[in-house]
């Protein structure tokens, strides 16, 4: 139980106060928007990332063969036409596909439920049901070489089924057919006879053959790193004189503080153009966010003059040259940033892409240094507005129709960020990596 | 706007809200802080430190009682770090278990100001500084200085005891050489 005495202090103790004073409230501010940069970044980071992981799972086929097995002989997989007892209700019409399985699944079929084979033999049942039921009747899939090519059928080991071949070229398969690596097995399902059709038949077949889409949407994210290719710099020199004889001095002897990378990302969206397999062009539109910091001192809210353009010019804001300080240079851009990319090997989707953007400045807070008083101050009108910026990437990209990719990137600035004071503020670069999807 | 509203236009992320929370609580708060340190600067920097964290972790007010006492609390255990991380504190911080003479309690009355009260309090050494303002100011009981600071509570007690004779004395000295004294 507190006393009088501790009452009374408690008591005059509740009435103090004291006014912090501005750099204060401005610390906690910084602090604040670094901790929310942070978590922006890797939400992107992680979207980023999802996204790649989602169209990765959703659209890499595995790599598994069909197989139709003899349940009690699995060394010995029986395709065969001949000697299958037919019990279904309407038979099948010669040469018609009944259903095509392209890498592990059936991409056609015109009998969507897991029937029985007759051999004669134990009934051959498909192994997995859910294998065998298509998910997704695709007529661009079945007629592209290339997804015959990608997803070859892993030859049958010790199969006995012989093709033969029909008038129309289509080869139909009997006990003793033998499968070759490359062919698209034609599966039956439940008692409807079994066909082979060689790929180049499929790929004559007219009418059926795939189109190449020409152009395609494309929506990107970036993240990565900003910062400044480091012109002349050297540690802090405190400015000890503010007020000595500026007429007299001997050029510049000051030199702004130290430029540290800051977090970037960015958001994209645009067209693709297909040239070849091989060649492609990109038309996009990206908006962008960059940050940089800067070693500074405190900050002051007086009046004073700086040196820019060759004049004295007023200001009401300014920071010294300490270095105790950090300062977050943030720059927004939007840009319309064209690409051609070209796929390096023939057999592995990886594409090296190399562009040129325009990019207009949104936004910018960059601080502007002069040399002569040492001093940092925001100065909108030295500040660049357009830019030329050199771009190139690596993709690798994975899926069929739509095609997700991923890959570092780079960007840097040709132009400067600030008119004056050339020697001491280099180019804008961005190091990160980039996911996207085309579509 | 009335404190609950003004928190949630906080956690909306609203800078407005944030700089209208600080200037509400800042001056109070350094008084605080004032009272743990040596000198305004490391009063300012704990003030700061205190309110990244009420920024960073205002999620996690249940919007139970005054959001001030919530900050206060935030506040007064960034001081008690402070002072531990900071070097020029920790040689001073020393919480010896000393028998001490048993001091008469007395009760005087105060007329100093709130402000020379403070810098009395501020003249005690750094343990005795911090124990008497848990104890005297913020109402914590010894068991719990003595969990906070990690001594026994005989020693926080003690220690109290010194430090409380000790201001009075002053007090009371500092009264009969101004106008304050009857």
């Amino acid at each position: 139980m507190q006393s009088e005495f501790e009452k009374q202090v408690q008591q005059k103790m509740d009435t103090l106060r004291l006014v912090p004073t501005d750099p204060v409230w401005q610390k906690v501010n910084d602090a604040i928007k670094r901790r929310r940069d942070k978590k922006r970044f890797f939400v992107f980071l992680l979207a980023g990332l999802m996204i790649s992981a989602v169209g990765v799972w959703y659209l890499l086929p595995a790599n598994k063969t069909a197989v139709l097995l003899n349940p009690t002989e699995k060394s010995k997989p029986v395709y065969s036409a001949a000697g299958i007892s037919t019990t279904a209700s309407s038979p099948v019409e010669p040469n018609k596909p009944l259903a095509v399985i392209s890498g592990h699944k059936i991409v056609k079929s015109s009998l969507l439920h897991e029937q029985k084979i007759n051999t004669g033999n134990p009934p051959v049942s498909v192994v997995n049901k859910k294998e065998i039921l298509p998910d997704r009747i695709n007529q661009e899939l079945i007629q592209e070489k290339e997804v015959v090519q990608k997803h070859p059928v892993t030859p049958i080991r010790n199969s006995t089924v012989t093709p033969t071949q029909n008038n129309t070229g289509i080869t139909s398969i009997d006990s003793s057919a033998t499968v070759a690596k490359g062919d698209t097995v034609i599966a039956t399902v439940e008692d409807k006879p079994v066909q082979v059709i060689p790929q180049d038949t499929m790929a004559k077949q007219p009418g059926k053959h795939a189109t190449r889409k020409q152009w395609h949407k494309v929506i990107y994210l970036q993240a990565g790193s900003s910062s400044f290719r480091q012109g002349l710099l050297a540690n802090n020199i405190v400015y000890s004189a503010p007020n000595s004889n500026m007429s007299n001095f001997p050029g510049r002897v000051y030199y702004r503080g130290q430029t540290t990378p800051g977090i970037s990302y960015g958001l994209g969206a645009g067209v693709i153009k297909d040239f070849s397999n091989r060649w492609q062009l990109t038309l996009a539109l990206r908006y962008q966010y960059y940050s940089t910091k800067s070693n500074v001192g405190n900050k002051y809210i007086n009046d004073t003059t700086v040196r820019y353009g060759g004049t004295w010019i007023p200001v009401s804001e300014y920071y010294t040259n300490t270095g105790t300080q950090s300062y977050t240079n943030k720059v927004t851009m939007a840009a319309f940033s064209p690409a051609i990319s070209y796929q390096l090997l023939r057999q592995v989707p990886l594409r090296l892409s190399i562009g040129a953007a325009y990019g207009l400045l949104v936004h910018s807070n960059t601080l502007t240094y002069d040399e002569i008083t040492n001093l940092y101050y925001y100065n909108k009108k030295n500040i660049v507005k357009n830019y030329i910026q050199l771009t190139s990437g690596l993709s690798y990209e994975v899926g069929t129709t739509h095609k997700m990719f991923f890959g570092p990137v780079f960007q840097y600035t040709a132009n400067e960020q600030q008119k004056a004071n050339v020697y001491t503020f280099p180019h804008l670069y961005f190091i990160g990596l980039q996911a996207g999807i085309k579509f | 706007m009335d404190q609950y509203r003004l928190v949630k236009e906080c956690l909306k992320g609203k800078t407005s809200a944030q700089k209208e929370l600080y200037d509400l609580f800042a001056p109070a708060m350094l008084a605080i802080c004032y009272r743990y340190t040596k000198s305004v600067a490391d009063a300012e920097d704990v003030l700061q430190e205190g309110f990244i964290k009420v920024f960073l972790n205002l999620k996690q007010y249940k919007f139970e009682g005054e959001v001030g006492g919530w900050i206060r609390r935030i506040m007064v255990t960034t001081a008690i770090n402070y002072l531990k991380k900071n070097s020029r504190y920790q040689s001073e911080l020393l919480f010896t278990d000393e028998n001490l003479h048993a001091i008469a309690s007395v009760n005087p009355v105060i007329y100093l100001g709130a402000k020379e009260l403070a810098e009395l309090i501020r003249q005690l050494p750094p343990g005795y500084q911090t124990i008497f303002n848990l104890h005297a100011v913020e109402g914590y009981t010894h068991v719990e200085i003595g969990k906070l600071l990690g001594i026994q509570e005989a020693t926080s007690r003690s220690q109290y005891a010194r430090a409380r004779a000790l201001l009075i004395q002053w007090i009371e000295k500092t009264e009969k050489t101004s106008a304050y004294a009857k």
